[in-house]
């Protein structure tokens, strides 16, 4: 059996932000699982320092709360796989020893790079998670990356599809062609955020379906749903509310086709929080679970599925 | 090694603007300074022209903004219609972008102050908000518990040795009434010019669940900021005696719990 298609069913989560704390601590079982980034528990404090990495106490302290009453999955956002100048294996070996503490079912990053190597050797952070090219250099240097991440970490790693903004002309694959080979040739599996794809079909004029349909489905353990807004003629992806309703369409267009889909996760940022309210928060959670529920054949927990109030 | 190439320029092109433009405008001085292959020259150069390049531009500011916003909220309202100015002044000399919002924060907030020295910013509360708010954020970064109990056991030890801070308070000077001054910031106005003046210290306290601050009496404040700035104090003055009674001022640690005097100083700004 696919390692992917072993894995538990997770049901709807939401992706940890400072805002949750309140709403967790009334009423946990409102989500399935809590998403978090790691890289938001601590901080880090470069290559050579002791430690390296400066745990947030309190936020720790939380997070041993959810722990305690919750699945955890991580979704980094440090390892900049797509840095072509650096790879960090002591990052590695990091998320590793909170995989230790966490029993994460799994944990995923982004394909991109939020850092570079400059010509005098120094790491400049991007500002931003930026698209590698899609070409078979980029491909092999990231095949060689993820089969380093799969044997420090044992539990499945995804990757998420990018958003992004500029389309790097001449590209040797389209992007479905470069995950179907990365997956195909490394095993891992991919996080479909469903609002990144939204974005960059709205943005460049493509057909989301179309994406769909030539991606390996089966490689999906995970889907990420969240909204955003216009800024500068061009859609993003602020994370500032409620998914809109070509997300919601597109996320049960996806659902039946990914039959190694374990759950779905929604993303909003804490600064809109006084906008969604607990209500809000709620009503995309209830929506999640019951597309899930529709189309998924995976035996989810009937409580989980169950619309809880927050 | 053209990859690692591409993605620098890519990037540094994401962070200026004024670099775009000056691909755009056709000449190739940009360029000199990556190792590109003439395929990844030419996608740059069609890349700049996209419009999701200025959106990218605005994204990457966005972002660099964002703990400086969050975390020195009150010094980015005294700003106002200078913080742009600022931001740009400081995004030109700070060449190691970090997102790690306690260095950030930290580096911007050493930036300001030197502005304030050599008086390019003329605001006449920053200096003081600064100070409080690099405190504030200095306080929440540390690890509470393992503090408390260091100080606990410093605290059962003889108390003839030198004292230090309390590593989980900071003390602010302010030379405007403090509650005056955070009454208008907290609810987002600038503070009128007329907020009486003086010298007030203000303890900043990390002890209890949640930050907690009050004004202190000016001998004792004096004397708390000395050895603050100092980081030991070998005096027992009675306002020393009388700090430590509160439990300002700890017995200092050496040796194997010399960590607890690493963060007793003020981070330097």
């Amino acid at each position: 059996m696919d390692r992917l298609s072993a894995l538990p069913t997770l049901g709807v989560g939401v992706l940890y932000n400072p805002s949750l704390p309140e709403i967790l601590r009334a009423e946990v079982e409102a989500v399935d699982y809590i998403e978090i980034t790691p890289d938001m528990f601590w901080t880090d404090h470069g290559p050579g320092s002791d430690p390296q990495y400066e745990e947030l106490e309190s936020w720790v302290e939380f997070l041993d709360w959810i722990a305690k009453r919750r699945p955890i999955v991580a979704h980094n956002i440090g390892l900049s796989i797509g840095n072509a100048g650096r790879f960090d294996e002591n990052y590695v070996r990091h998320i590793e020893s909170w995989n230790q503490r966490y029993r994460f079912p799994w944990h995923s990053d982004h394909l991109a790079f939020a850092d570079v190597v400059g010509a005098d050797g120094h790491i400049r952070n991007a500002g931003s998670a930026l698209p590698v090219p899609y070409d078979f250099e980029a491909l092999d240097m990231l095949v060689e990356r993820v089969n380093r991440v799969q044997e420090i970490v044992p539990v499945p790693f995804l990757l998420e599809n990018n958003v992004y903004f500029v389309v790097i002309p001449d590209q040797e694959m389209t992007e479905p062609q470069f995950l179907n080979a990365l997956t195909a040739r490394t095993g891992c599996g991919l996080l479909l955020d469903i609002h990144n794809l939204y974005a960059n079909a709205r943005n460049h004029h493509f057909d989301a379906r179309d994406f769909v349909e030539g991606l390996d489905l089966t490689r999906v353990v995970e889907t990420h749903i969240a909204g955003g807004s216009e800024f500068a003629g061009m859609y993003t992806d602020s994370h500032s509310g409620a998914c809109p309703e070509a997300v919601w369409e597109l996320l049960e267009h996806v659902v039946p086709r990914a039959p190694n889909l374990r759950a779905i996760t929604f993303e909003f940022h804490d600064s809109y929080y006084p906008f969604l309210g607990p209500e809000g928060v709620r009503d995309q959670l209830t929506r999640a679970r019951s597309i899930f529920a529709r189309h998924s054949e995976s035996d989810i927990d009937a409580t989980s599925i169950r619309t809880r109030a927050l | 090694m053209t990859l690692r190439a591409f993605e620098h320029a890519l990037s540094e092109l994401v962070a200026s603007p004024a670099s775009c433009l000056a691909v755009r405008g056709g000449g190739d001085d940009f360029f000199r300074r990556f190792d590109l292959s003439e395929k990844e020259k030419k996608r740059l150069k069609e890349v700049v022209w996209q419009k999701g390049m200025s959106v990218s531009c605005s994204v990457y500011r966005s972002n660099r903004i964002t703990p400086l916003y969050t975390m020195l909220h009150f010094s980015c309202l005294l700003l106002a219609d200078r913080l742009k100015t600022e931001v740009d002044q400081y995004w030109a000399i700070s060449d190691a972008p970090d997102l790690q919002f306690k260095p950030e924060i930290e580096r911007f907030g050493r930036f300001l102050k030197s502005r304030i020295v050599t008086g390019v910013i003329t605001n006449p509360y920053l200096d003081e908000i600064l100070d409080y708010e690099l405190a504030v954020n200095a306080l929440q970064f540390i690890s509470r518990q393992k503090i408390l109990a260091q100080i606990q056991s410093a605290t059962s030890q003889p108390e003839s040795g030198p004292l230090q801070l309390n590593p989980l308070i900071r003390v602010v000077r302010f030379r405007h009434e403090p509650f005056e001054l955070l009454k208008y910031l907290e609810q987002e106005k600038v503070p009128p010019s007329e907020v009486p003046g003086g010298e007030f210290f203000i303890v900043i306290n990390a002890a209890g669940e949640l930050i907690e601050w009050g004004q202190l009496d000016g001998d004792l404040g004096r004397v708390l900021l000395r050895i603050q700035e100092d980081g030991i104090c070998r005096e027992r003055s009675p306002e020393v005696m009388e700090l430590a009674r509160a439990g300002l001022v700890v017995p200092a640690q050496r040796g194997d719990d010399a960590d607890i005097a690493d963060v007793t100083l003020l981070d330097p700004i």
